[in-house]
């Protein structure tokens, strides 16, 4: 696979998923204090380069390939659906587009009830739950290329460390960060990968060898794009 | 149990359903098919993706 596709797709989602852990964190700063936003945050990381520590080789080492390759292909295929579907929803008008003010506020809210346990609990949760989508897609991605591994394993450290600077500097929530159309793009890498490697780990044999992917991609991409507009047609006729 | 179904599969019922379709069609038609299956199996998931656009918004 290109390295290039890799670390793209990787660092578009992690940027992602750590917006989203890094409002929540924002939030636990404000309101529990600095110390316990930033505690629970060092746990759940060292939570989980333990768990992908351990599982990321165990992976390698004991599955065979092809198993895995199905294994991991039904895996990004629905995480992909999962990505995809909300993306469309969002972009038809069927469910709201995220506000991260709003779900700024509404942490802030939600913590001011509560204890300072409770709060680092929510900081713990959120970066452990977003950071383990980033492992689950570094891992996936990787599997049976080394090489990959370091594309994919960089471009999330890339995006970690882009969220985390930025909110630092601003100390405010990313609410000028276009999450429906990343979440869009990444939805369709997803599934387009999982939809060829699950394809090719069942023995199918596609037509144009690895530049079938391309072709999956702008399938997705075309259907998704008409889902988009039956829904929007559909909306307004109501 | 149920967190870990939403995180994955966003608490779909579709896909899951319309993954294995396509799984089992192309573990049967491959021999049959040959080249063809690779047709069927990309047909049947994006088939799942029109359905799963229609379940209720999670």
């Amino acid at each position: 696979m290109n390295p290039w596709v890799a670390g793209g797709t990787t660092f578009i989602a992690s940027a992602l998923e750590f917006v989203e852990a890094a409002t929540i964190v924002l939030a636990v700063g404000y309101t529990a204090g600095w110390r316990v936003a930033l505690t629970a945050t060092a746990c759940a990381l060292a939570v989980l380069v333990v768990l992908t520590g351990l599982l990321g080789p165990a992976l390698l080492l004991y599955v065979p390939l092809r198993d895995l390759q199905i294994a991991i292909g039904i895996f990004l295929t629905l995480f992909g659906y999962t990505w995809l579907r909300k993306a469309i929803w969002r972009y038809s008008g069927r469910k709201a587009l995220r506000d991260e003010d709003a779900a700024y506020a509404a942490e802030i809210e939600e913590l001011r009830r509560h204890e300072q346990r409770f709060a680092f609990a929510t900081a713990f949760n959120a970066v452990l739950l977003e950071g383990l989508e980033v492992a689950i897609i570094v891992i996936t991605f990787s599997v049976g290329r080394f090489g990959t591994f370091v594309w994919a394993l960089g471009g999330a450290l890339i995006a970690g460390l882009l969220v985390a600077v930025s909110a630092a500097l601003l100390r405010a929530p990313f609410s000028r960060v276009p999450e429906n159309a990343m979440g869009f793009i990444v939805g369709i890498m997803l599934l387009s990968f999982g939809t060829f490697w699950s394809g090719e780990g069942l023995g199918v044999q596609w037509w144009y060898g690895e530049t079938t992917l391309l072709w999956i991609v702008l399938l997705y991409v075309a259907c998704s794009l008409l889902l988009i507009i039956a829904r929007k047609q559909t909306q307004a006729v109501r | 149990m149920r967190n870990a179904y939403k995180l994955i599969a966003g608490n779909s019922v579709v896909t899951p359903i319309g993954i294995a379709i396509a799984i089992i069609l192309a573990m049967t038609l491959r021999g049959l098919l040959g080249q063809w299956v690779g047709a069927v199996y990309v047909a049947v998931l994006l088939c799942t993706l029109v359905a799963a656009t229609m379940e209720p918004v999670q």
